[in-house]
């Protein structure tokens, strides 16, 4: 799709509230920082809102209508009516026997229908096709769903035990037609010619016998001889297309293409054309292989995700169809694979360097990463292993789950099946996603080729090897355009990675809201006692007549005249302080004792101390005197109280700048006050976020209040008027206010990360094995595994990838590295063409038959050709070709950041013989 | 009938049968836009138009009925009408004093809403019936696209999608270039 069109699909995205938070996050951030492209959304947004007028004006009319129609059907109604009563009246009085109604019946005719869908073209080849079996010679394991067979010419009598499916099909459009027992035969338009070439219009019958299963094929007495050599079948069909009952033929550059399902793929199967011999029975013959051309499909319908992944959710109990929680939940992944890589920090950084990187060469800022962990890990020592392990990046796999790989290679049965293997590899994994992604215009087989020489690890290259053997090549009709999508895959994994911090930031915040808040809810109690404590030891203290050391002294003195200047709150609390310090003195430094110390031991009574804590009334005695400390219950109701969401009720000292909360038991709200403070009993209760509220000074041992309505901001000022040096209490509301909002997304935050804790090995299948190494390791205090990724090797850049190309002798007059490489690569091909054997080459090849043979080199860094490897099963041509290949003039070689480097160049031998 | 029954069919799913009980009170809007210089196809166009505004109104969650809805629909008709008169450059006196004089309520904060849609709609009829339709099966009735591409003759569901994304292209340049000229 063009630009354009992406951009709409994406704002309608937006629009329709598809997208998830960090998408929406990122959609915001976009529309903030670009006034065209909010401008953009704003049109889309009318649009839609104005299609709704449309709508509405439809229904509008037709009320008009049903409106105009009532009112004619009231004037007809009153002509009507008198004269219908008039004419029963006539009937009844001439009422004689009546005829029963008789109900008709109309027979249906029901005839095939014939589905209309996708247009799939085919590739070359012509000629008429009728009865076709595919067959394989040898039968290893794959497991691909389908595999298409080219339909060939050969006329023979259709086998009458088995029934015809009739299908009929309008030429002029492209046409899929699946049979009953599913094979799929995809019709480009005007597909049929009559005997005289000339294109067929209209509709015509198209007719399908099928034979897949070995019953039918038997009870049709169908053989599977092929010059009397008997075939494995994969399936038989018969097809005949006929207008007006005329015999059609497919018109010579068309082609059908026919898709037979299969349970188990075997690999070597070939599509075989029909010739009915004198006795009735078959003989199948001309064979063909079959297209290895991939089938796109849904890319939604694919599942990208590590194996067992939505398994592991299903078991836990959450539900695996929503795509948009396994999504952002798999996805979210991606912070821990940054994390534990190179630490938050690190990844801008990555992506700042990445940004002026073009998408060609990927295999470059790949190799970065490499060098990250590289370095981090040389560094190493005590860093424990599993912190530089990888696995996918979760994020590559959002970037290309999406509408744009459409149609490619990505959205294939096959790439998933890669993309399993891939999942299990911690430390190459990224590097073969990458390759991938980058070479879409190329045929998968190549790609897998890439893969496999770019692999350090023998199993897994074993794994790829076995793709290649596959030989599937690309989806048929690839988007030349998709080479853009590079560009597209580096920069929309940055924009994720970035969306997604953004959100992890969010939470975090809210995380250290939340820690703030206990933390200044402990503190706050603790001022609370400490106050009251200093104020009662200092009323313990006067009425012994005791004196207090110097703290207490000044404070003492202080407070006469402070209690004019009305600041009284400070002044107790640096008492507060005072006994704070001086109760740490105590218990670190118990033996150091002053003249002083003797006084305030005695004031400091643990009777003192516990009385304010039990809320007991307690009396102290000394020799001489005695105090009593009293203490009395208070209780406040509320009335409504069920009415609230949540209520809050808290008791300020009118003394000092603390407050106590008040908990809720069996609905009231209980304290015992302390009588030597006066205090003040705030209540705030919440509604649907609409705060109410009441304050009263305490004169009575009850109190029952009713709430008013009060807007959140004159709340705020209320509460800090209260206090206007030190708010403790504004503080606690704003908390509790923003809290309540904030604990529903903490608490999922909090859900989300024990769940993702749990099934981080399946979000990583690989690290399930790599875990257990380091955790052997760690047990053992051996060495840590790291010497795995200090070993990597860089990767071989290819041809493509690399900075400088290789220059071939005669080409250095080229200025752009580009028509250099053009330059090389049609050299090359010519010096092949030019030395090549061709007799050798064609050895064993049938008549119009093409061979392809893949071959790759390395050009080293002193221009000369090695390691030349040559897929072909005939060990002449392998010679031939690897003679001719070292047989290259030595070439100025490739450098990369000024480094001359080995560099892999792939070739495609193909051969066709007349 | 009740006005807040018919309040509540119309935002509930049956607001055509609500339509059609509101279209009582048109006589009485057609004869008040002939007295006043229109005629009934006006009338008819004035009416719709009102009984659209009310209807988003009556739609928004903090509706309250204030009014009868005939007075309330009556009066949307008399705003509308004195925009166009003003446009024409026809108001009279007499008009003002009919406009002024029963029971108004001031409603011309929806009809300033809902004017930058009719851009918007007039975008949309510029685009081709094929068009409009296929954008209001998606957007409106919320059929899906697999249904769509059956329905309007596409070849597969991906050409409907990519054909919904081109009207909508075309709607928006459509839009564009309305805006431009205003």
């Amino acid at each position: 799709m063009r630009t354009e069109l992406e951009t709409i699909a994406y704002i309608e995205k937006y629009l329709l509230d598809v997208l998830t938070d960090a998408e929406t996050n990122l959609f915001e951030t976009h529309m903030a920082t670009d006034p065209i492209f909010k401008n953009d959304v704003e049109l889309q947004k009318q649009l839609i809102h104005s299609l709704e007028r449309i709508s509405l004006q439809n229904s509008i009319q037709d009320a008009a209508k049903m409106y105009r129609f009532r009112k004619l059907l009231k004037t007809i109604g009153l002509i009507v009516i008198p004269f219908i009563i008039a004419l029963l009246a006539w009937y009844f009085m001439n009422a004689s026997t009546e005829g029963s109604i008789e109900t008709e019946t109309i027979p249906t005719k029901v005839e095939q229908q014939v589905q209309e869908k996708l247009i799939v073209k085919p590739i070359k080849q012509n000629e008429v096709s009728e009865e076709v079996v595919v067959v394989p010679e040898k039968a290893p394991l794959v497991t691909a769903t389908e595999t298409t067979v080219y339909a060939e010419n050969i006329v023979i009598d259709p086998l009458e035990e088995i029934p015809s499916e009739i299908f009929n099909i309008l030429t002029e459009k492209d046409t899929i037609v699946e049979t009953q027992n599913g094979i799929v035969f995809l019709i480009p338009e005007n597909a049929f010619v009559d005997e005289n070439q000339n294109v067929v219009n209209g509709n015509i019958q198209l007719e399908v016998k099928e034979a897949i299963d070995s019953y039918t094929i038997m009870t049709a007495g169908l053989s599977t001889l092929f010059n009397d050599k008997p075939l494995e079948t994969g399936g038989m069909f018969f097809i005949k297309a006929k207008k007006d009952g005329q015999k059609l033929q497919i018109h010579p550059e068309k082609e059908i293409t026919a898709d037979i399902p299969t349970q188990d793929y075997k690999e070597g199967m070939q599509l075989f054309d029909g010739e009915v011999r004198a006795d009735g029975t078959v003989n199948w013959t001309n064979p063909k292989p079959l297209n290895t051309a991939l089938i796109p499909q849904d890319i939604y319908s694919l599942n990208f995700y590590p194996p067992e992944y939505l398994q592991i959710l299903t078991e836990k109990g959450y539900d695996n169809t929503n795509k948009k929680f396994t999504d952002s939940l798999y996805y979210s992944f991606s912070n821990s694979v940054s994390k534990e890589k190179e630490g938050p920090k690190t990844v801008r950084g990555i992506i700042g360097r990445r940004k002026n990187r073009k998408p060609t060469r990927v295999l470059d800022s790949v190799k970065r990463d490499i060098n990250i962990v590289k370095r981090k890990d040389s560094v190493k020592s005590n860093t424990p292993t599993k912190k530089v392990l990888l696995g996918l990046d979760p994020l590559k796999v959002k970037t290309i789950w999406n509408e744009r790989y459409q149609n490619t290679f990505i959205a294939t049965k096959a790439f998933e099946e890669r993309l399993r293997v891939i999942h299990q590899n911690c430390t190459e994994a990224n590097i073969i996603f990458d390759i991938y992604v980058q070479n879409l215009d190329r045929d998968l087989h190549e790609v897998d080729e890439m893969v496999v020489t770019t692999l350090k690890n023998a199993s897994l290259r074993k794994q790829f090897n076995f793709f290649v053997a596959q030989q599937l090549t690309n989806v048929a009709n690839i988007d030349s355009d998709v080479s853009k999508l590079n560009q597209y895959y580096i920069s929309q994994q940055r924009v994720y990675r970035l969306a997604l911090e953004k959100s992890q930031r969010k939470m975090d915040s809210l995380v250290n809201v939340d820690k703030k808040y206990q933390a200044f809810s402990k503190q706050q109690l603790q001022d609370y006692y400490l106050n009251e404590l200093a104020i009662t030891t200092d009323k313990v203290a006067k009425d012994f007549g005791a004196r207090l050391p110097r703290g207490f002294n000044q404070t003492r003195n202080n407070r006469t005249q402070v209690s004019q200047t009305n600041t009284v709150s400070t002044k107790v609390t640096s008492v507060a302080r005072t006994i704070q310090k001086e109760k740490r003195k105590r218990r670190y430094r118990a033996p150091i004792r002053t003249t002083g110390w003797k006084n305030i031991d005695r004031i400091l009574n643990e009777d003192v101390v516990s009385s304010v804590k039990s809320r007991t009334t307690t009396t102290v005695k000394t020799k001489e005197k005695t105090v009593t400390i009293s203490y009395s219950e208070y209780e406040v109701s509320i009335e409504n109280t069920e009415r609230f969401d949540k209520l809050f009720v808290y008791l300020v000292p009118t003394k000092f700048n603390s407050f106590v909360k008040l908990e809720a038991e069996n609905g009231r709200y209980i304290y015992k006050l302390n009588d030597l403070l006066k205090y003040r009993v705030h209540c705030i209760g919440y509604l649907n976020d609409v705060p109410f509220y009441i304050d009263k000074t305490i004169r009575n041992a009850s109190d029952k209040v009713k709430l008013r309505k009060i807007t959140a901001e004159t709340l705020r000022k209320r509460l800090s008027n209260l206090n206007n040096q030190n708010s403790s209490l504004e503080t606690e509301v704003l908390y509790q206010a923003s809290r309540k909002t904030n604990q529903i997304q903490l608490k999922k935050y909090r859900e989300l990360v024990k769940l993702k804790r749990e099934i981080k090995s399946v979000a990583f299948p690989c690290r399930r094995t790599e875990t257990l190494k380091s955790f052997v390791n760690d047990a053992l205090e051996a060495e840590p595994v790291e010497v795995m990724f200090v070993e990597e090797p860089d990767p071989i850049l290819t041809f493509e990838f690399v900075e400088v190309a290789p220059i071939f002798p005669g080409c250095e007059t080229f200025e752009s590295s580009l028509a250099r490489k053009k330059c090389m690569s049609e050299k090359v091909q010519n010096f092949i063409n030019r030395e090549i054997d061709m007799e050798i080459m064609t050895q064993n090849q049938q008549a119009n038959t093409t061979r392809k043979i893949q071959t790759m080199f390395e050009i080293n860094t002193s221009g000369l050709i090695q390691n030349i490897q040559v897929r072909t099963n005939y060990p002449d041509i392998e010679t031939e070709v690897k003679r001719v290949i070292q047989s290259l003039p030595k070439m100025i070689p490739a450098t990369q950041k000024g480094r001359t480097v080995n560099v892999k160049y792939m070739l495609p031998l193909t051969m066709r013989v007349n | 009938m009740k006005d807040q029954s018919l309040l509540q069919m119309l935002t509930s799913e049956k607001k055509e049968k609500a339509f059609v009980k509101i279209y009582r009170y048109f006589p009485k809007v057609s004869r008040f836009i002939c007295k006043h210089g229109g005629t009934k196809e006006e009338a008819q166009d004035v009416f719709q138009e009102a009984l659209l505004i009310f209807y988003r109104k009556a739609k928004t969650p903090d509706f309250k009925l204030t009014a009868r809805i005939e007075t309330y629909v009556f009066s949307i008709c008399k705003y509308l009408w004195k925009d166009q008169l003003k446009q024409k450059n026809k108001q009279t006196d007499a008009f003002e004093q009919a406009f002024l004089k029963d029971e108004t309520i001031p409603v011309d904060i929806h009809l300033q809403e809902e004017e930058k849609y009719q851009l918007a709609e007039k975008a949309l009829r510029a685009i081709g019936e094929k068009c409009l339709r296929l954008l209001s099966l998606f957007y409106i009735d919320k059929t899906k696209m697999r249904e769509i591409a059956k329905l309007l003759d596409f070849t597969s569901e991906s050409s409907a999608k990519t054909q919904k994304y081109k009207c909508l292209e075309r709607a928006k340049n459509e839009l564009r270039t309305l805006k431009a000229k205003r």
